[in-house]
């Protein structure tokens, strides 16, 4: 062989050598080609938006559904709803994970055998109901309707149904109920409602043990209040609490009370008011500064600021009223309502639509009825007293009694374990229906999604078919129909354009001052809590009243205080951790009577001693008592008895260290003024060139945009919502508890408490930075990230090869690494109704997946992109416009549902743009000393012109 | 001996080689072989014939990232009376009379993780043929172009269009 | 040329090709265990690519783990090979002669083991390839801003030269071993590879001035790869990483892990194939002073490392210093395996400085084994606290190696000592020619 052989045969094999090419067989998409064409407007892929109310919790807020190709990939607040302007919850961000929430019950079921379930078709489960209806009347039983709270014209369908077909429609069941708040209103004012309360208008707040951030009354709404009143009135917060919560560490001012010591506060201001209350506990510093553990000086320093105030507001709620001295208290604060002149900011026109909402002590007699035997068919709907009520009650047990079981429920829950029959819910982006959230206020539920899931329905489509088999008369082809001719009566012709263009419809209310009257002096009687460690339940930011449990996305996300993803915990005080000497995990045995429960521990700072937390979202069935004066639930479990099991185990637990370590992440004033000062120059420009920031490398240079991102810390609540927005619209996985245990979260912008305050905390929000000098981006060695003209740190995913020496080089560590295939995929081995949460995500959570963001293999780097995809679709419509992207046309899912509006997203090249007046006041960056240039900036608020309306985006 | 052991060696390595080319080949025609579509639908008649503009039927072109695929109510607006009698066309009612939704096999595709939008080309005044060739002049419709990360990048710079990853990487 | 020196050539050759003679039993059991290890690295390999790198312990905040230790350590080991062939063949250190073969084939061996790490640590391995400069449909070349490309380059160019290096240090040897080839194909195959050399002036003129070349070429590359390597860590912003005297203390460490690797090696050697009147004490002995030496220095850079931190008066550094020497309350921390470090590394082998240890053979295979250890360490150590304690509290996190890690090691080890043990049997393990030379 010569030569030339040699270099013909070298040619043919480097000619084959590129051949090599790997894509997937053309022709294997497919491109479906629908029957009809789309309605006028709308293009395929295209999103769209349908106006909706949320129905995770009472508030009733506002939802614009995002919806591409008849699927909801995205909720967000409504703009210029009344209840939460633009902002949505955690819970609220998280709605949409339950509708494609893997546990939902997909058929009605019926109880086959001990424990055992078969699926089975509607038309058999209504004559198995039908069957034990006829039964009951033959044993001459009473047919019973349990429901949660229910709001709208439901409410009218099961009245109407109930009397036609003989059933008993009872007071219904909600775990926060109010009975103490509504008993004491009754009282002094005779109105026993809970008025929705006027903080924007107020400029100085005293919260006692009210949790206004998480579940009392309208949280979003207060959020905003407080917020936008800090930025207007200069609001001064001061929370009073008997434990430790988000509201106190997030007020101005912490003030630790004893357990049910409220009332001897609140005489102790009454008195500064010059008012003694008949019955009240002694008003005199001393005594006072005894019963509270308050020094004199705090108490006199608050009633000062109080009496000071231009327009106080005092709002008692959460744990404080549920307790022992629970009414007394709630009756003070009434009477400080009044006499602080309070009242106008007590919007009783305005208040919390409870409908028949009853108490425990409706549910006690329900209970003891059922166990007379008296109970015939039992219809169960959206509550699960089994689960939630007082443990002592022993109603599971109690509603076996009942004849025949009949659930309404989403998913399996304690109740529909006990029922014969559970017939499954449709989500509310599958129906029609109406909420509402307080009087006066009507919010518009609609069927967004274009075709159900699963074989649900809603309940009022099941009371009318059950009407029609059971009375055979039909008036309405559907509960649709039924809500149109209701709203017609009710608004009259011509309501539905509006209706369904702002998605609610408010009368015209006008305030009617309550007067206060005098009360009987024995309500106001207090009993000291006796000692020994005490065991009470906290409401929950992330589950409410554990109604939000069995959804992995909320379980994903760090709770607010001790940073615990997944799973249960009970929270020690640092004091009882040394006696007991525990650490984070250790096994705790918790016993009250004949109830006891092993926990693992949670060392929470500022936690007074002797007091313990259990979430109440995770507590489950407790041995609380029911105050025999108003019927609301005693959360408080005095003399509990603790003791160390020995074991221990891992709490996912995110945070790394309780302590910033004085490493000035959380900017304190001193520093602010350091930099606010203008002597170094970084803040005339988007990025610095202060003396500390001389580099060898030029500098970013950019044309039209800078993409820059403010957070106000004094405004920012830690409430979770930004996280819950971040992963509906980035597609971030759901990694589950074990890879929680070993590190491995993938939330893009998480929320870092940091305990070094004596008497608080402090919590910043951590996204990537988006750095002008990235220490990410030069390390990369196939350039999957780097700096883009706009002053983003793009991150191209499929470029990507998985280093990870980004995410080493990261100072904020703030990338995450694909470890797994954490990309929604249908399993079919794990669509169990209910059980721990599996570490890959479950069909049919596949469906909760923005088209406009990839889906990240296993193996590549992620990151926080400013929402990169809603700057492109912004550019796309000012393109279209023919001009550049403006002001307010770009807001990140974080900075879009923020209750505070403490994120401001723009363009700090824009010298008009919000972003860039905040960079020019002078801010703090986190480790600025590294010169990497951050483009978040932080400030501890107030911001200018702090009320912007969300973009087009929200009415498109 | 050296000499004729080391020439065995050569021919082996060689022929191995051409093996491989081989069968890469036949993967190749595999892999690019025209799909077959539920219906045999002639880009040419409708275009050369009939004369309709591309927008006639793909409605989004200039709307959206997608250009849509014409509703089935879309082709029986004429094909309830036209050429009623060849089979292919009876197919197609066929679909209409039982509500079924036709599943085109795609040709042209761009990965998951990239982003098009037909409304940006369009309206920038870019022919259809830039990127699906002389499809009008097609019985049956093949990938004309690449449509790789060379192609779209040398065309943007060409015209200097945006060459950001991020342009096209979502 | 007297009659015994050339009966002492031929004794000479006998003895060290005696080592190419049929393998014992024993041989062939090593040989299993370190194929078994290197097929079982191989496998768990093979079973991480297929569900992903979340089956190794590495996690945010530590990225990086036993992988890149490992890298870092067989990139270590494989200096001593070029330093003790090039460099000291520029000095003309006797002892050199001895060593200079198994050390430049442990060297060729070790690199091609580290060269894997890198692989194995990519999350997506299959598109390696990115990171070589080629013409490509994307219009995009690497980064070359980034270490880890010049990495590439580093490791690639060290391999080739000392493996060109090696060979051009055979061919004499192999001319020799094909006079003595008692089969058909190991005549053919070394006739093939000796070139056709027999030793004429000419050749011997030719070889020296190349090999005196390659020596002066191969020199420099002592000091850069392992420069290059220590840049991956001080070119970022770490603290524990970002610092000036990386690039000579990883020279240094380097070297130091070298030469123990070759004692670690040659002891045995030396004893199973009876060299120990050609590799004598004195020999050894060299190879101890320079342990002590580079000891010391690695030792200075362990202060220096403290002085800088707490000099720079930088917070993030010292505290990270601090925790380095004495980890956190809770358990878990990486303190032991710091004093470890520093009693394997420094401590230990100060006994060097009494010449009973080291001309004692034993003591010195002992010692050798424990440098191992400790360098092993101290990779770990500046790769792995560092990441777990960074900038942000929050963010700090531990990091355990999982077995699929640990198997990989094991399996490193494994192809390591097969590539050895086949080498043994196949060619000349010392350099004759140059031990000749030392005999005229």
């Amino acid at each position: 062989m010569n030569r030339r052989d040699f270099l013909k045969a070298v040619g043919v094999v480097s000619g084959g050598a590129v051949v090599a090419g790997c894509e997937p067989k053309k022709g294997t998409y497919k491109a479906i080609a629908p029957l009809f064409p789309l309605p006028e407007g709308r293009a395929p892929g295209e999103p769209y938006y349908i106006r909706t109310t949320c129905t995770e919790c009472p508030a009733g807020c506002g939802v614009t559904v995002r919806v591409i190709d008849g699927v909801p990939i995205k909720l967000e607040g409504t703009p210029g709803h009344p209840v939460n302007d633009g902002s949505l919850c955690v819970r609220g961000q998280a709605g949409i994970t339950r509708l494609y929430n893997p546990r939902r019950i997909q058929k009605p079921m019926r109880r086959k055998g001990a424990d055992g379930w078969e699926e089975i078709e509607w038309e058999q489960a209504y004559g198995d109901i039908i069957a034990a209806v006829k039964r009951s009347r033959q044993e001459g039983k009473k047919n019973l309707y349990l429901s949660g709270r229910t709001s709208g014209m439901l409410g009218r369908l099961i009245d109407e149904f109930c009397q036609k077909t003989g059933f008993e429609r009872l007071p219904e069941y909600e775990v926060f109920d109010y009975a103490t708040l509504r008993r004491a209103n009754e009282l002094v004012f005779s109105i026993r409602e809970v008025p929705s309360y006027n903080i924007a208008a107020s400029d100085f707040l005293l919260t006692i043990g009210a949790d206004v951030l998480q579940t009392f009354g309208s949280p979003v709404s207060q959020q905003k209040q407080i917020a936008r009143a800090k930025r207007e009135n200069g609001l001064k917060w001061v929370h009073a609490e008997p434990h430790v919560s988000l509201e106190g560490l997030q007020a101005h001012r912490r003030v630790a009370l004893k357990p049910g010591s409220e009332p001897h506060l609140l005489s102790y201001l009454l008195a500064a008011y010059g008012k003694s209350v008949p019955g009240a506990p002694a008003a005199d510093a001393p005594s006072v500064s005894r019963a509270t553990g308050v020094s004199e000086d705090v108490l006199r320093d608050l009633a000062q600021q109080l009496r000071a105030a231009a327009r106080p507001l005092v709002i008692a709620g959460g744990v404080s009223l549920a307790g022992e001295n629970g009414l007394a208290t709630a009756v003070l604060c009434a009477q400080l309502q009044s006499a602080g002149g309070m009242l106008t900011r007590l919007d009783f026109s305005r208040s919390l639509e409870m409908g028949r909402v009853g108490t425990l002590k409706d549910l006690q007699a329900l209970s003891e009825r059922l166990e007379k035997g008296q109970g015939g068919v039992l219809f169960i709907a959206r509550t699960d007293p089994a689960g939630t009520a007082p443990e002592a009650m022993r109603f599971a047990e109690k509603m076996e009694k009942a004849s025949y079981r009949v659930a309404f429920a989403d998913a399996i829950s304690a109740t529909t374990e006990k029922c014969d029959l559970v017939l499954p819910l449709s989500h509310a982006l599958e129906s029609a229906g109406d909420e509402v959230p307080r009087k006066g206020l009507r919010g518009l539920v609609q069927p967004v999604i274009e075709k159900q899931l699963h074989d649900t329905k809603t309940e009022g489509d099941i009371l009318l078919d059950l009407l029609d088999e059971m009375t055979a008369e039909r008036e309405f082809r559907s509960f649709a129909a039924f809500l149109k001719q209701q709203w017609r009566e009710a608004y009259g012709p011509g309501y539905e354009p509006q209706f369904s263009e702002t998605g609610y419809r408010e009368a015209s209310a006008k305030p009617a001052l309550p007067a206060a009257r005098p009360v009987p002096p024995e309500v106001l009687k207090t009993a000291a809590l006796p000692e020994g460690p005490t065991l009470v339940l906290t409401p929950s930011v992330r589950y409410f009243d554990g109604r939000s449990r069995n959804l992995k996305l909320l379980n994903e996300i760090p709770d607010p205080l001790t940073t615990i993803t997944y799973g249960e915990w009970v929270s020690v005080s640092e004091e009882d951790a040394r006696d007991l000497k525990l650490r984070d995990g250790d096994e705790l045995e918790i016993a009250a009577d004949s109830w006891t429960r092993v926990l693992p521990a949670k060392i929470q700072k500022h936690l007074p001693s002797g007091v313990m937390m259990v979430d109440r979202g995770v507590a489950g069935a407790c041995p609380t008592k029911v105050d025999p004066a108003t019927g609301g639930e005693i959360v408080w479990l005095t003399g509990v008895r603790v003791r160390r099991t020995g074991g221990a185990v891992k709490l996912p637990v995110m945070s790394g260290s309780p302590s910033q370590h004085g490493r000035g992440i959380i900017p304190d004033p001193v520093h602010l003024k350091k930099k606010g000062d203008g002597h170094d120059g970084d803040h005339e420009k988007g990025h610095g060139e202060g003396h500390h920031n001389l580099t060898l490398y030029p500098e970013q240079e950019y044309k039209d945009y800078r993409w820059a991102m403010a957070i106000d810390l004094d405004a920012c609540n830690a409430c979770g919502a930004c996280v819950a927005a971040c992963y509906v619209e980035n597609n971030i996985g759901m990694t589950g508890r074990d890879q929680h245990l070993r590190g491995r979260e993938m939330s893009w912008i998480r929320i870092e408490p940091f305990y070094d305050r004596e008497d608080g905390a402090d919590f910043l929000p951590m996204l990537c930075q988006q750095c002008d000098a990235a220490p990410c981006e030069a390390v990369c060695p196939v350039f999957a990230t780097y700096h883009n003209p706009e002053g983003l740190n793009a991150q191209i995913y499929n470029r990507c090869v998985g280093t990870r020496y980004c995410a080493n080089n990261c100072p904020y560590k703030v990338r995450r690494f694909n470890w797994f295939d954490y990309r929604p995929r249908r399993d079919p081995q794990l669509r169990q109704p209910h059980g721990d949460f599996t570490d890959s995500i479950e069909m049919p959570m596949d469906w909760v997946s923005n088209p406009l963001v990839s889906l990240r293999k296993r193996g590549v780097m992620e990151k926080c992109t400013f929402c990169v995809q809603r700057i492109r679709e912004a550019r796309d419509h000012a393109k279209d416009k023919g001009r550049k992207i403006e002001e307010g046309e770009v807001i990140p899912a974080c900075a879009q549902t923020c209750p505070s509006e403490a994120i401001i997203f723009g363009n700090s090249l824009d010298p008009d743009s919000r972003v860039a007046k905040i960079i020019h006041q002078g801010t703090h960056r986190v480790f600025e000393e590294l010169g990497t240039r951050p483009a978040v900036h932080y400030v501890n608020g107030p911001i200018p012109d702090a009320h912007f309306k969300d973009s087009e985006r929200g009415e498109a | 001996m050296l000499k004729r052991l080391g020439a065995w060696a050569v021919y082996a390595y060689f022929a191995l080689f051409l093996a491989i080319i081989v069968a890469l080949g036949s993967y190749w025609n595999y892999l690019y072989a025209t799909p077959e579509q539920p219906i045999a639908f002639p880009h040419k008649t409708h275009v050369q014939v009939v004369n309709l503009k591309c927008d006639n039927c793909h409605l989004y072109t200039d709307k959206g990232r997608q250009a849509g695929i014409p509703s089935v109510q879309k082709c029986m607006e004429c094909h309830q009376a036209v050429k009623t009698e060849s089979p292919e066309i009876q197919k197609l009612t066929k679909y209409w009379e039982e509500n079924r939704e036709i599943e085109w096999a795609q040709i042209h595709k761009v990965p998951e993780y990239v982003y098009f939008s037909h409304k940006r080309h369009v309206t920038k005044g870019i022919p259809c043929e830039t990127c699906h060739g002389q499809i009008g002049y097609e019985m049956v419709v093949h990938k004309a172009k690449s449509l790789s990360m060379g192609f779209c990048v040398t065309c943007h710079r060409q015209n200097n269009a945006p060459v950001d990853c991020y342009t096209c990487h979502k | 040329m007297t009659e015994q020196a050339i009966e002492q050539h031929h004794r000479l050759e006998r003895d060290i090709l005696a080592a190419m003679s049929r393998p014992t039993g024993w041989y062939w059991v090593a040989l299993g265990v370190s194929i078994a290890a290197f097929l079982m690295g191989m496998g768990l390999w093979l079973y991480m690519i297929l569900t992903g790198m979340g089956v190794a312990g590495i996690n945010n905040p530590v990225g990086w783990g036993v992988f890149i230790v490992d890298f870092v350590f067989w990139v270590g080991i494989a200096h001593s090979g070029t330093l003790i062939s090039a460099v000291l063949f520029l000095f003309r250190a006797r002892f050199r002669s001895r060593f200079n073969r198994a050390a430049e084939a442990m060297t060729i061996f070790a690199v091609m083991t580290a060269g894997l790490f890198p692989l194995i640590h990519l999350g997506r391995v299959w598109f390696a390839y990115w990171l070589f400069p080629y013409p490509n449909n994307h219009l995009i070349w690497p980064n070359f801003k980034s270490p880890l490309v010049w990495d590439v380059f580093a490791v690639s160019t060290y391999l080739t030269v000392s493996a060109v290096f090696w060979y051009v240090g055979l061919i004499p040897d192999l001319a020799i071993a094909r006079r003595h080839a008692k089969n058909k194909i190991q005549m053919w195959a070394y006739r093939v590879f000796s070139l056709g050399w027999v030793g004429s002036v000419q050749q011997w003129k030719h070889y020296n001035k190349l090999y005196g070349l390659l020596a002066c070429f191969a020199t420099p590359l002592v000091v850069s790869v392992h420069s290059v390597v220590s840049w991956d860590f001080a070119m970022s912003v770490i603290p524990g990483w970002h610092t000036t005297i990386f690039a000579p203390y990883f020279v240094a460490g380097a070297i130091l892990s070298g030469c123990a690797m070759v004692i670690t090696l040659m002891v045995p050697m030396r004893k199973i194939f009876r060299l120990e009147e050609i590799i004598t004490v004195k020999h050894f002995e060299g190879i101890a002073q320079m342990l002590l030496l580079t000891s010391l220095i690695v030792t200075y850079s362990y202060i220096v490392e403290y002085a800088i931190a707490f000099y720079s008066g930088n917070t993030y550094e010292i505290s990270h210093f601090v925790y380095r020497l004495l980890g956190a309350e809770e358990p878990g921390h990486y303190r032991y395996a710091y004093w470890v470090m520093v009693a394997c590394n420094s401590v230990i082998p100060l006994l060097l400085f009494f010449r009973k240890v080291r001309t004692s053979i034993p003591a010195l295979f002992v010692m050798s084994l424990f440098v191992n250890v400790g360098m092993w360490l101290e990779r770990f150590i500046i790769i792995v606290t560092s990441l777990a304690r960074d900038f942000d509290p929050y963010a700090w996190g531990l990091y355990k190696p999982s077995f699929v890690e640990v198997g990989i090691t094991i399996g490193s080890f494994g192809l390591f000592f097969t590539l050895f043990l086949l080498f043994c049997k196949t060619l000349p393990v010392l350099a004759i020619t140059e031990i000749k030379e030392e005999y005229t």
